[in-house]
C-alpha cells in the first residue's frame, strides 16, 4: 500500500510538470474543489487502479470526464472481472453439496470459512498481538493513572470486631471472574468469645466441634459451599454455629466422661532462644570470670604438683615394684604354708 | 596425542609378566617364602581355634596339581574336630556374658580413696569425691543384683561410686528417714548412660549401711518373660498370678543380704496358712530361709514378712524397694489366663505389690492392705534405656515420666494420651503421680573428681587438664557419665 502511495506522489510531480494529470489526481483536485467525498468513485479508481487502467494521463478534465463516462459504461464489465480475481468472503462460502450423504447439513454461523487470500499488506497475527496487549497494557495505566486514585474516597477506616462480633466469615471474589470456589464462606470463632457459656458447656462445645477446633491457637474453623451462593452458605454455617451453641447448653448430657480427642492435630514446635544464651555484657564478663578461675585453678595446680597425670602415676607405680623384687615362688609357698598354719 | 598421559593396564601388565614368565608351575620351589610354608596359599593363621582356614589351606595344597577353578565335590560330612578345643558347657557362654567382675588386680590402688559409710552418708561435704563401697556391702549388694555386667567395675582395684548431686539427695533421704515420716518413693529417669543403676546401687549401698532392709529386683524382665513357673493365686478378684520360684529366689537373696539387720526382730503376729513351724520367736531371717526353702510358701512368707517388716512400734527397720527396668513391667506379659489372653503384668502378684508401695496407694483389688510404710522407707524404681521393651510397654511410663519431670521443674508437661493406643492406661495411672528423679550430666566439678580417679587407678594414661577434661566433656555430651567412662577407660584399653 505505501509503495503504491510513493508511485502516486512521483505521478503528481509528474503530472505538475508536464500538465498532464493521473486519473487519481484528477479525481483528488475535484474532491478538493468541491469538498466532498465520493465514496463510489474512490472505488471505481481503485478498482481501475487494480487493472492498470488509472495511468492514464489526461489533459484537462473534461477529457477526464469524457473517460469517466466511457469508463462508467464499462464499469459493470470491470467489476465482474474483479470480482472473479478477488471473490469476497460471501462468494467463497463452501457451496453447500446437495447429495445423499450431506442430506440435512446446514451452515452454522460457526463454521470455518477459507481466509482471505494474504496479499502482503498487513503485519503478522502476532504482531497484531503485541499490538493489543499493548493497547491494554496502556488502558490499564491510564485507569491506574486516572480512575485508581478516585478509589481512595471510597476507603473505610478499620473497626476491630467488638465482643458483640463473635464470628469471623471469610468471603472469596475472584474479581468478576465466575469460579467454583466464589460461593465457599468460611467462619471462625474462639470458643472462649462466645457468650454465655460455662466451662463445661464450652469443653462440650469443643468436643461437638471434632477436628474443626484447633486447640493450638483455641480456634474452631468451618466452611461450607454446599449450596449455590455464598449468601446460603452463609447463612448455613451462621445456624450451624446456633446449633452447636444450643447444642452445647443443653444439660442433658455435658460430655464430661469423654475427653478431648485432639490426635488430629499436630502440635507446631516451635523453640524460642533462651534467654539465657542471649550474649549480653554481663554473660560475657561472667563466662570470662568462670574461664579465668579454671585457668587460675590449673595454674595453680601445676605450680603445686598436683596435676593428676596417670602416665606419670602409673610410670611410678611401675618403678616401685621394680625396686621391691618380686618374692620368689619359694616364699611365696612358705609364706602360703605359714599363713595356713 | 604425545600429551595424552599413559594410564596403566593392569590386565595388560598381568599379562606382560605372565608371558615373560611362562607358567612356571615350580615357583613355590624357588620361592624360599612359599617354600617356607609349603602351600601356594597365604599361610593360614594358626591363632584362631575356631579357625578353618588351616585345613582349607592343606585341602588346597593338596589338590594344587588339578585343575583350578570350582568343581562339584560330594563328600560325606567329616567327624574330624575342627578347633580340637572343647565346646562350651551348657550355660558357660551365658555364665561368662553375665559374669561380674568387681575387681582388677592390674589397676592400681588409689592413694586417699574414701570409703562409704555411715557417716559419709549424712557429710554433705562428700560431693565430688569417690567413695569406696566397703567390702560387707559389696557381698550384699552382689547379692541383691545390684551389679551390673556392663558397667565397667572391672577396670578398678575395688568398687567405688562418685558423690554426684542426685547421690547425695538420696543420701539425705537416706540419712533423715525415721519412723512415721513419709516414704521417698521415685522413678529415676534419665537419658542412657546418665548413670541411673549406679544411683540405685549407691542408694542401696547407702540404706545398707543405714541398716535398711533392701529388696530388690534387679532384672524385672525376668517376671514377665513367661521363664518362671506361675499359678492363679485364690480368691482374689480381678484374678491375680504369683510366681512362686521367683519368690522363692527373691526371698532367698533379701534374707541373704540383710541378715543381719532381720536377725535382729522376730515375727510377732500369728500368720495364718503358714507351716506350723513359723514360731513366735522365729527370726525374721530364718522366717524368710523358710519361705526360700519351700517354694510352696514362698509368696505367703513374702507377704507376711512385708507384714513383719511394716509393723508399725516395733522398732522395725526402714524398707527399701528397688527395681531396674521399670519399663518392662509396664504391660503385658507373656503369661496366659485360663482362657489364652496374656496376663498383664500389674496382674501378677509380685510386680503389683511393687507397683502399689511405687503409687503409694491401692491400685483396686485384694493386696491393698498395706500400702504405707509406717517404719519410712524408700521405693526406687529406674528406667533402663538400654534395655528398652516395645513401645506399648514403654509410651506409658514415659509419658508419666514427663509430665512429673515437668511437674517438678514447675514446666507445662505433655498432655495425656486418652486416645494413644500404645498407652497402657493402668500402668499410666499407677504412675502418674509418683516424683521424678531426673539424672542429668555431671557437672564440672563432679568430671574432673571422676576423672582423676579414673587416672589415679592407672586406667586412663594423660594428664587431667583442663584442656583434656573440657575435650573429654565435650564429647560425653557434657557430662554423660557412661560416655565418659567410654571416652576415657573403654578408649584407652
Amino acid at each position: 500500500m505505501c509503495a503504491r502511495r510513493e508511485h502516486r506522489d512521483e505521478d503528481d510531480e509528474d503530472a505538475g510538470d508536464a500538465g498532464e494529470m493521473s486519473l487519481r489526481a484528477v479525481f483528488e483536485s475535484e474532491n478538493k474543489a468541491s469538498k466532498e467525498i465520493w465514496p463510489d468513485k474512490m472505488s471505481q479508481l481503485e478498482a481501475l487502479e487494480e487493472l492498470g487502467l488509472a495511468d492514464l494521463r489526461y489533459k484537462t478534465l473534461d477529457d477526464a470526464d469524457a473517460l469517466q463516462d466511457e469508463l462508467q459504461a464499462q464499469l459493470p464489465a470491470i467489476r465482474r472481472q474483479v470480482d472473479q480475481l478477488y471473490p469476497t468472503r460471501a462468494d467463497a462460502r463452501p457451496q453447500k453439496v446437495d447429495d445423499f450423504w450431506h442430506e440435512g447439513d446446514q451452515l452454522e454461523p460457526g463454521d470455518e470459512f477459507e481466509d482471505d487470500a494474504f496479499d502482503h499488506d498487513d503485519i503478522s497475527s502476532l504482531a497484531h498481538g503485541e499490538l493489543e496487549r499493548q493497547r491494554e497494557v496502556r488502558e490499564l495505566m491510564r485507569v491506574a493513572a486516572w480512575e485508581m486514585p478516585l478509589l481512595g474516597k471510597l476507603a473505610k477506616e478499620f473497626q476491630p470486631p467488638t465482643a458483640a462480633e463473635p464470628l469471623r466469615f471469610r468471603y472469596t471474589t475472584y474479581l468478576g471472574e465466575e469460579h467454583p470456589a466464589a460461593r465457599k464462606i468460611v467462619v471462625e470463632f474462639c470458643p472462649g468469645d462466645l457468650p454465655d457459656l460455662t466451662r463445661v458447656q464450652r469443653d462440650k462445645l469443643i468436643k461437638l466441634c471434632g477436628a474443626r477446633y484447633n486447640p493450638q491457637t483455641e480456634i474452631v474453623r468451618m466452611s461450607s459451599d454446599a449450596f449455590e451462593t455464598a449468601a446460603q452458605n452463609k447463612r448455613y454455617l451462621g445456624d450451624m454455629v446456633l446449633s452447636l451453641l444450643r447444642e452445647a447448653r443443653d444439660p442433658a448430657d455435658t460430655f464430661e466422661d469423654v475427653p478431648f480427642d485432639f490426635r488430629h492435630h499436630k502440635p507446631k514446635l516451635w523453640h524460642a532462644f533462651p534467654k539465657q544464651w542471649l550474649m549480653t555484657e554481663e554473660r560475657k564478663k561472667e563466662l570470662d570470670q568462670r574461664r579465668t578461675q579454671r585457668y587460675l585453678a590449673e595454674v595453680e595446680r601445676i605450680e603445686k604438683g598436683t596435676l593428676v597425670d596417670g602416665a606419670r602415676i602409673v610410670a611410678k607405680h611401675m618403678k616401685q615394684t621394680a625396686a621391691a623384687p618380686e618374692p620368689s615362688l619359694m616364699e611365696m609357698v612358705g609364706q602360703r604354708r605359714l599363713g595356713a598354719s | 596425542m604425545a600429551s595424552i598421559p599413559v594410564r596403566p593396564c593392569l590386565r595388560r601388565v598381568s599379562r606382560a609378566l605372565a608371558e615373560s614368565n611362562p607358567r612356571d608351575t615350580h615357583a613355590h620351589l624357588t620361592n624360599p617364602l612359599r617354600r617356607w610354608t609349603g602351600s601356594t596359599l597365604p599361610r593360614a593363621s594358626s591363632s584362631s581355634p575356631f579357625s578353618t582356614s588351616t585345613r582349607l589351606a592343606a585341602a588346597a595344597a593338596a589338590s594344587s596339581t588339578r585343575r583350578t577353578g570350582s568343581t562339584l565335590k560330594i563328600s560325606r560330612k567329616s567327624n574330624a574336630p575342627t578347633s580340637g578345643g572343647k565346646p562350651p558347657g551348657r550355660g558357660e557362654r551365658k555364665a561368662f556374658r553375665k559374669k561380674i567382675v568387681l575387681s582388677n588386680a592390674n589397676a592400681l590402688e588409689v592413694d586417699g580413696l574414701g570409703e562409704l559409710s555411715p557417716r559419709a552418708v549424712a557429710d554433705p561435704a562428700a560431693h565430688c569425691r569417690v567413695l569406696a563401697l566397703p567390702g560387707a556391702v559389696v557381698d550384699q549388694l552382689r547379692l541383691l543384683g545390684a551389679f551390673k555386667p556392663t558397667q565397667g567395675w572391672k577396670y578398678f582395684r575395688r568398687p567405688a561410686t562418685l558423690m554426684r548431686a542426685e547421690s547425695l539427695r538420696l543420701a539425705s533421704v537416706v540419712d533423715g528417714m525415721a519412723e512415721g515420716k513419709e516414704p521417698f518413693r521415685a522413678i529415676v529417669s534419665g537419658e542412657r548412660g546418665t548413670g541411673k543403676s549406679a544411683l540405685l546401687t549407691q542408694a542401696m549401698a547407702m540404706a545398707l549401711l543405714k541398716n535398711w532392709v533392701v529388696i530388690s529386683i534387679p532384672d524385672p524382665k525376668d517376671l514377665i518373660l513367661g521363664h518362671t513357673d506361675y499359678a492363679p493365686l485364690p480368691d482374689t478378684e480381678p484374678q491375680l498370678y504369683f510366681q512362686k520360684a521367683y519368690t522363692a529366689r527373691l526371698l532367698y537373696n533379701t534374707a541373704r543380704a540383710n541378715r543381719d539387720v532381720l536377725r535382729e526382730h522376730t515375727v510377732s503376729q500369728a500368720h495364718p496358712g503358714l507351716p506350723s513351724s513359723v514360731s513366735p520367736d522365729m527370726t525374721l531371717d530364718r522366717f524368710a530361709q523358710l519361705g526360700a526353702r519351700d517354694s510352696d510358701f514362698a509368696w505367703p512368707v513374702f507377704r507376711a514378712l512385708w507384714a513383719e517388716l511394716t509393723k508399725p512400734g516395733l522398732g522395725r527397720p526402714p524398707v527399701m524397694l528397688a527395681l531396674d527396668g521399670l519399663a518392662s513391667l509396664a504391660g503385658p506379659t507373656e503369661y496366659l489366663s485360663a482362657d489364652v489372653k496374656p496376663i498383664h503384668a500389674l496382674d501378677l502378684a509380685q510386680v503389683r505389690h511393687f507397683f502399689e508401695q511405687l503409687a503409694g496407694r491401692s491400685l483396686g483389688g485384694p493386696l491393698a492392705a498395706e500400702q504405707r510404710l509406717p517404719n519410712g522407707g524408700a521405693v526406687l524404681a529406674a528406667l533402663s534405656q538400654s534395655e528398652r521393651p516395645p513401645r506399648t510397654h514403654t509410651a506409658a511410663v514415659e509419658l508419666a515420666v514427663a509430665q512429673n519431670e515437668a511437674r517438678a521443674a514447675a514446666a507445662e508437661g505433655p498432655p495425656a494420651r486418652p486416645y494413644d493406643r500404645d498407652i497402657d492406661h493402668r500402668v499410666y495411672d499407677a504412675l502418674r503421680e509418683v516424683r521424678a528423679l531426673k539424672v542429668g550430666a555431671l557437672s564440672r566439678e563432679e568430671a574432673r573428681a571422676l576423672v582423676e580417679y579414673y587416672a589415679k587407678s592407672g586406667a586412663l594414661m594423660a594428664p587431667v587438664s583442663e584442656a583434656f577434661l573440657a575435650e573429654k566433656l565435650a564429647l560425653a555430651g557434657g557430662g554423660v557419665v557412661g560416655e565418659l567412662e567410654r571416652g576415657t577407660v573403654r578408649a584407652g584399653l
